[in-house]
């Protein structure tokens, strides 16, 4: 009698199993074309049949937010590229394709910053690939040198203050006035996630200033004992909150902290506020969204040709141009900049600080690691 | 010797054998072999095992601090989240209160919420610009607006979050209790609190310290409501294991300190599971009767009681109601907590239900938390039939603890560790690569909702009355059909509300969709981020409100499913 109890369990354990694995599958397949057509505009899908090549390519990005992912994918449809979009934080996305990188699910890899590139790089999770067209008109420096990424989007990484309550002359100059200058004390914003792209940019400019090969992970005492301060005089984020929320409230001491640039210009206009912004002598760290090719990709012909075809295209000073007008972002190709918003533009014409991006990616990490475990409160 | 081998052979049937190699199969491949190859990974990065982690969390103060902090709030939260917890259910089903059914409403809202909504919600009245602060303020003007931070903020906001368990395992607990001992204690004189301590708390025991154990984990393991209340003075040590975890290089960090909370969590249970092999108390009665609702007999403590619950009722209701009407303002309004009820509008709403990419998310995590939730129930309820019916031998143990393992990891290196496995093929997996398919993340929603759903149900098994199986044998009934009409229907109360406790859980998650969604099937966790961190949308804070609200009405549904016919039942019954 037991032996039909046993059975029929195990038969309801196959079946849910068998269950879970038919119906789940071909559900979204069958939702996925359907949602799409009735999406897209009529022209869009004779344009599909007409232009493209058919290959299917899974984009990544940590850029698809507020609608992006759907404007590319729709966008891209009218020259006859059928996309998927796959978006997610820059950190998740990082770790994704790392986890991924034995059977990549990924074929572009758009977004991103020069730290996580850099350290893709060199786990060897990227394929470099011929210079695109488009790669000259873009403003020096942000390019990688190896041909494994390209630059698209450009953020300034900027020391933003409220300019209702401090005058560019009472203002800090550069980063290390905030735990120089007493004043400032009690006033800026720390971050307490180090995870950010925005956060290690910044840490990544104050830290680059002191490396010292003999020092602890690279960094000379004098550089630990900075963050150290950094950290001490500065008011700790709270969490859920942005800086210009903080800004805003008067129950608040914060009125300055680390902004990207088109933060600044989209924060000015939600919350009412007026920015200023620190031009240190030295510059500032751009973070520098990309695009590239996941390693792998070139074993498929079709793919890999189409691939390059979608990088042609997405970098073009036109769809960049149309990119920066839809999203206000800041193009690294200097044809497209025009297109951009003007404060943004001002912003981005501060010089880049001179950060070696591979050695920050090789250590942003045990950084970040000593930072919370030695100088958070 | 002989004889026991033989025995074993001859109970060794197709069918069992079956599920042994199921079994054996489910527990290696997706718990066993993923952890210890992560495990390995990162503790071995080098090629050796190296001590170092250690000396750098035993250096850092902010980490001891973390961790002290963690034990600190286990067991206070544990007591404080008892006493609240034990009143609810007292309230709504042992006393004659005034209003219980609305009272009993209102004390469940926490099953539709929970985690960092919930803990904005209490902000929303409490933290430095809230609604109560705003209002003291203006009666003191001298009151510290940062009243509510620290440890007191954080053991409050946990103490009202965490009673869920209380109010549905205590509650099927207390319907248990058989009145007519309730009624015999009191002819022989006993009074109110003495048949309260003595006839029904020893009823209520297994079930109590199986919630006080998930409290007690809750507590080790607080993410949300330090982060968002507990300041720089009371953080806990699972924000850090998270940021270790997320960053690419310190992942040995995160997984020391989560074995360390888990340990912690092992020694928990095996103590628990000592306690419940004493044996429990049960009525012997065979024809239960249902409890009748005792009046306070002493007047004051009747009153002191009813403004209690009543307290307790707006601190539970408040946060919600302030939700849903934010739900319909401006993310402005939200910043500046300015209610004006002649701007509510439904824009909101409208805006999330144009586009398919806004809802679609709610149809691919129902999808996802219900089918998990089918399968966790199927190998749970035959997990605890085999515990159950082989207690004390190496196989319950076996069972028991691998299916606690899950546990040991927070769900960030659980994901993980299933991804860097099946990125590659594996005879045992039959040769497949799951990462990019569909199922992975199934896998990964089952296996860490098994240690919860194990740890419930198996303490409704204990609390069987092995008598009624015994009784149905005798009268010819065969295993199977006694489990089926028998067992089941006894502890498929219990089954429910687990079930319904994964779904509610599994539809907001984050941590493990992040890594393992399908690029077509993004999950409702994965776009509440994306709306969190979006610029470009002035409106995303309230857009955030507006899934919250629409998370609550689903997690409201799957309950009503689980309990809305049970209570129907009841009244039948009365």
């Amino acid at each position: 009698m037991k032996k039909t109890l046993a059975l029929l369990l195990a038969a309801a354990m196959m079946l849910a199993l068998c269950a879970c694995g038919k119906t789940e599958a071909p559900a979204p397949a069958e939702e996925a074309p359907a949602a799409e057509a009735t999406e897209a505009a009529p022209e869009a899908t004779e344009a599909t049949e007409t232009l493209g090549t058919g290959v299917e390519l899974t984009v990544y990005t940590n850029s698809g937010s507020s609608g992006r992912d759907a404007w590319l994918t729709e966008r891209a449809a009218k020259e006859g590229f059928k996309v998927v979009v796959l978006e997610d934080g820059a950190g998740a996305i990082q770790q994704r394709l790392i986890g991924e990188a034995a059977n990549p699910i990924a074929d572009v890899v758009y977004g991103l910053n020069a730290i996580i590139w850099n350290d893709l790089i060199s786990r060897d999770i990227l394929v470099a690939y011929d210079a695109p067209s488009w790669a000259s008109e873009v403003s020096e420096g942000l390019n990688n040198a190896d041909g494994y990424y390209y630059a698209i989007v450009k953020q300034a990484i900027v020391l933003a203050y409220d300019a209702a309550k401090l005058s560019p002359e009472e203002a800090p100059k550069d980063w290390p006035d905030l735990w120089e200058n007493e004043a400032f004390h009690g006033i800026y914003r720390v971050e307490e996630k180090l995870t950010g792209g925005t956060t290690r940019n910044v840490l990544a400019g104050i830290l680059c200033r002191y490396l010292d090969p003999n020092g602890e992970l690279g960094v000379s005492e004098e550089g630990w004992a900075a963050i150290e301060k950094f950290f001490q005089y500065g008011v700790v984020a709270e969490s859920e909150t942005n800086l210009y929320q903080e800004m805003v409230d008067e129950t608040k001491p914060t009125i300055m902290g680390q902004m990207w640039s088109s933060g600044v210009v989209q924060y000015d206009n939600e919350f009412g506020t007026t920015s200023g912004w620190a031009i240190p002598e030295v510059g500032v760290p751009y973070a520098v969204e990309g695009i590239g090719l996941v390693n792998g990709v070139q074993n498929d012909e079709a793919k890999y040709a189409e691939a390059l075809r979608f990088i042609e295209w997405f970098g073009s000073a036109e769809i960049q141009g149309e990119w920066a007008e839809q999203f206000g972002t800041m193009p690294a190709n200097e044809k497209a900049a025009e297109k951009a918003d003007a404060v943004q533009a001002e912003i981005c014409s501060i010089p880049a600080q001179d950060i070696d991006w591979a050695v920050v990616a090789a250590n942003i990490d045990d950084w970040c690691e000593k930072i919370t475990l030695e100088y958070m409160q | 010797m002989k004889a026991k081998l033989s025995r074993f052979w001859k109970d060794l049937t197709p069918g069992r054998a079956l599920i042994a190699v199921l079994f054996v199969w489910f527990i290696m491949t997706c718990i066993i072999v993923p952890i210890v190859h992560l495990l390995g990974t990162i503790f071995l990065a080098d090629g050796s095992f190296s001590l170092e982690p250690i000396h750098k969390l035993m250096k850092s103060k902010k980490a001891m601090n973390s961790l002290r902090n963690s034990f600190i709030l286990g067991p206070t939260l544990s007591l404080s989240v008892g006493i609240v917890g034990i009143f609810l259910v007292l309230v709504t089903e042992y006393f004659d209160i005034k209003g219980a059914n609305i009272l009993r409403l209102g004390y469940m809202t926490t099953l539709l919420y929970g985690g960092i909504i919930l803990v904005s919600g209490y902000k929303f009245i409490y933290g430095s610009n809230g609604f109560l602060t705003n209002a003291l303020i203006r009666i003191f003007p001298s009151f510290n607006r940062n009243w509510f931070q620290g440890y007191w903020a954080v053991l409050f906001v946990m103490t009202f979050s965490c009673t869920s368990n209380h109010m549905i395992f205590l509650r099927n607990a207390m319907r248990a209790v058989d009145f007519q001992t309730v009624e015999a204690a009191r002819n022989m004189g006993a009074n109110q609190w003495t048949i309260l301590r003595r006839v029904v708390l020893p009823v209520l025991l297994p079930s109590l310290f199986a919630v006080t154990i998930l409290t007690f984990i809750t507590g080790l393991s607080a993410m949300s409501a330090p982060l968002l209340v507990g300041g720089t003075q009371f953080q806990t040590i699972n924000p850090m294991i998270k940021t270790f975890a997320d960053s690419t290089n310190s992942k040995d960090l995160a997984a020391l300190l989560s074995l360390v909370l888990g340990m912690a969590t092992m020694v928990l249970l095996y103590i628990m599971t000592q306690i419940e092999k004493r044996g429990h108390y049960m009525s012997v009665s065979k024809v239960k009767t249902r409890i009748v609702k005792q009046k306070i007999n002493n007047p004051v403590v009747n009153v002191i009681v009813h403004i209690l619950a009543y307290v307790l009722f707006a601190i539970y209701v408040v946060p919600v109601v302030l939700i849903v009407l934010f739900s319909f303002t401006s993310s402005k309004n939200i910043a500046t907590r300015t209610l004006d009820f002649g701007s509510l509008s439904l824009d909101n709403y409208r805006y999330l239900l144009s586009a398919s990419s806004n809802y679609r998310p709610f149809i691919v995590s129902i999808v996802y938390s219900v089918l998990a939730a089918v399968l966790i129930s199927v190998i749970i309820v035959a997990a605890c039939r085999i515990i159950q019916k082989r207690k004390d031998t190496l196989v319950a143990g076996v069972l028991n603890y691998s299916l606690m393992i899950p546990w040991l990891l927070p769900t960030t290196l659980v994901a993980l560790a299933l991804m860097l496995l099946y990125n590659q093929h594996h005879w045992y997996m039959f040769n497949r690569v799951l990462t990019g398919t569909m199922i992975i993340m199934l896998i990964g929603y089952v296996v860490i909702k098994l240690p919860f759903s194990l740890r419930m149900t198996k303490a409704a098994f204990f609390s069987l009355d092995n008598a009624l199986e015994d009784a149905s044998r005798n009268l010819g009934a065969k295993g199977w059909y006694t489990f089926r009409r028998v067992v089941f229907p006894a502890i498929l109360p219990t089954v429910m509300a687990v079930a319904a406790l994964n779904i509610n859980s599994l539809l907001g998650d984050y941590d493990m969709s992040a890594f393992l969604y399908h690029p077509i099937n993004p999950t409702l966790g994965v776009k509440v981020r994306s709306l969190t961190e979006d610029l470009t949308n002035a409106n995303s804070t309230a857009l955030t409100f507006v899934y919250a609200v629409l998370m609550m009405i689903i997690s409201g549904i799957v309950l009503f499913l689980v309990y809305g016919r049970g209570s129907q039942d009841n009244t039948q019954s009365k």
